[in-house]
C-alpha cells in the first residue's frame, strides 16, 4: 500500500531531476524577465485593454505558467517557451489594436468624404442653377421661347423691309443682345432660319429667306461672334406660323428664327 | 531584418533545447490542427503579401513541429506547435493591420483629391 503510493512520487522526482539536468536553469531568466516587463507595460495600455482584452488574458495566463515553471525550477526550455508565447500574444494584441484604431479612422474618413462630396454636389448644383437662371433671364429679355428644338428666338419682319434682305437700322439692338448672349454661353451654337410669307414665287421666297438668315449671321459676326458657331437655313414659305390670308398673318410669317439647341448639362457625378 | 535573425536564432535554440528533452508526452494532435488552421487563416488574410516574415516563421515552426511528430518527440512537437499557432496568429493580425493602414492611406489620398476638386468648383462658381 505504502509502496504503491510512493512509487509515482519517486518517479516524478526522478523525472524532474532528469528534466533539470537537461535544461541548466540560470539564476535569472532573461526571456521571462522580458515577458514580465512587456506584460506589465501592455496591461497598463488603455488602447490595448480596450481592443484586445482576450489577447491580454491569454498573455497573462501564459505568463503565470512561465512563472510557476520558473519557481518550480523546471527546465529552462519550458520557461522560455511560455515566455515566448507571452510576447507573441502581446504582439498580436498590439496588431489588433492598431487595426481597430485604423479602421475607426477609416470610418471617420468615409463620413468626411461623404460630407465633402455632398458639399461639392451642392456647389455644382448651385452653379448650374445660377447659370440656368441667368440664361432664363437673358432669354426672357430676348423674348425667346423654350421648345423641344432648344431656345427659339423669333425676330419679326420689322427687321427687314418688304422684299429686302438688309437689316433695318432698328435691328441692331436685338442683334447686340443676341451677340451678348452668345458671348456669355460660348459653348452654344446658333441655327438661324429665314422664313417668308406665301406672296410671290417659291424659289424667290426661298432665296429671300436664305439671304435674310445670312444677313443676321453677318451682323452677329460683326459683333464678334465666330462664324463657325452660326449656321443658316432658308425655309422659304414652307413653315408658316400664321395664316397667309391676312396681312397681319403674313407679317408674322415674315421672320427670322434663331435657335439655340440645348447644350448637354455638365454636372459631373462623383461615385462613392 | 535584425529582428528576423533574432527570431530565427531563437527558434534554432528552442529546437535544440527542446529536442534535448524528448519525453513521453501525448501526441499533440489537436494542437497541430489548431496551428494548421491558424496558418490557413493567416494566408487567407493575405499574410503572404502583407506579413511575409511573420508567416515564414510560423511555417518553419510548423514544419519543425511536424518533423518532431514524425520522430515521436511529442513534447518538442507540442511546444513548437503552440508557438507556430501564436506566430501564425501574429502573421494574420499583422496582415490585417497592414491592409487597414494601406486602406487609410488610400482614403486620405482620395479625400484630398475630392477636396481639391471642391475648391476648384467653388472658385469656379463665384467667378
Amino acid at each position: 500500500m505504502i509502496k504503491r503510493t510512493l512509487r509515482p512520487a519517486i518517479t516524478a522526482s526522478l523525472v524532474s531531476i532528469a528534466l533539470m539536468s537537461c535544461g541548466s536553469a540560470p539564476k535569472q531568466n532573461d526571456s521571462l524577465e522580458q515577458a514580465r516587463q512587456a506584460y506589465e507595460k501592455a496591461s497598463q495600455d488603455v488602447t490595448l485593454v480596450k481592443h484586445a482584452p482576450e489577447e491580454l488574458d491569454q498573455a497573462r495566463d501564459a505568463l503565470n505558467v512561465a512563472e510557476t515553471r520558473w519557481r518550480k525550477d523546471e527546465d529552462a526550455g519550458s520557461v522560455e517557451h511560455y515566455s515566448y508565447l507571452v510576447t507573441q500574444r502581446l504582439r498580436i494584441a498590439e496588431m489588433i489594436s492598431k487595426s481597430n484604431e485604423t479602421d475607426r479612422k477609416l470610418e471617420d474618413m468615409a463620413l468626411a468624404r461623404r460630407s465633402i462630396t455632398l458639399d461639392l454636389r451642392e456647389a455644382e448644383l448651385l452653379k448650374a442653377r445660377q447659370e440656368a437662371g441667368e440664361l432664363q433671364r437673358q432669354m426672357a429679355a430676348l423674348q425667346a421661347e423654350k421648345t423641344e428644338r432648344g431656345m427659339v428666338l423669333t425676330l419679326g419682319d420689322v427687321l427687314f423691309d418688304i422684299n429686302e434682305a438688309t437689316l433695318a437700322p432698328g435691328a441692331s439692338r436685338n442683334i447686340a443682345k443676341i451677340a451678348s448672349f452668345m458671348r456669355s454661353y460660348p459653348e452654344r451654337q446658333a441655327v438661324i432660319e429665314g422664313h417668308t410669307d406665301s406672296m410671290g414665287d417659291d424659289d424667290y421666297n426661298l432665296d429671300l429667306s436664305r439671304a435674310r438668315a445670312f444677313a443676321v449671321r453677318q451682323a452677329l459676326i460683326e459683333e464678334g461672334i465666330a462664324g463657325a458657331r452660326i449656321s443658316t437655313q432658308g425655309m422659304g414659305e414652307t413653315l408658316p406660323v400664321a395664316s397667309n390670308a391676312t396681312s397681319s398673318g403674313r407679317q408674322e410669317n415674315r421672320r427670322v428664327e434663331i435657335i439655340f439647341p440645348d447644350a448637354p448639362t455638365q454636372i459631373s457625378e462623383y461615385e462613392e | 531584418m535584425k529582428q528576423t535573425l533574432i527570431r530565427f536564432s531563437a527558434l534554432a535554440m528552442m529546437v535544440t533545447t527542446l529536442s534535448a528533452c524528448g519525453s513521453k508526452a501525448p501526441k499533440p494532435v489537436s494542437e497541430l490542427a489548431l496551428a494548421g488552421s491558424a496558418l490557413q487563416s493567416a494566408e487567407t488574410s493575405g499574410a503572404r503579401e502583407y506579413a511575409p516574415i511573420e508567416l515564414r516563421i510560423a511555417r518553419e515552426k510548423k514544419a519543425a513541429a511536424d518533423n518532431a511528430m514524425s520522430k515521436k518527440k511529442y513534447a518538442t512537437a507540442q511546444r513548437l506547435t503552440e508557438q507556430a499557432r501564436a506566430d501564425a496568429e501574429l502573421a494574420r493580425a499583422t496582415a490585417e493591420a497592414e491592409k487597414s493602414s494601406l486602406a487609410l492611406q488610400e482614403a486620405q489620398d482620395n479625400i484630398k483629391m475630392i477636396r481639391d476638386e471642391a475648391t476648384r468648383t467653388s472658385t469656379g462658381a463665384s467667378k
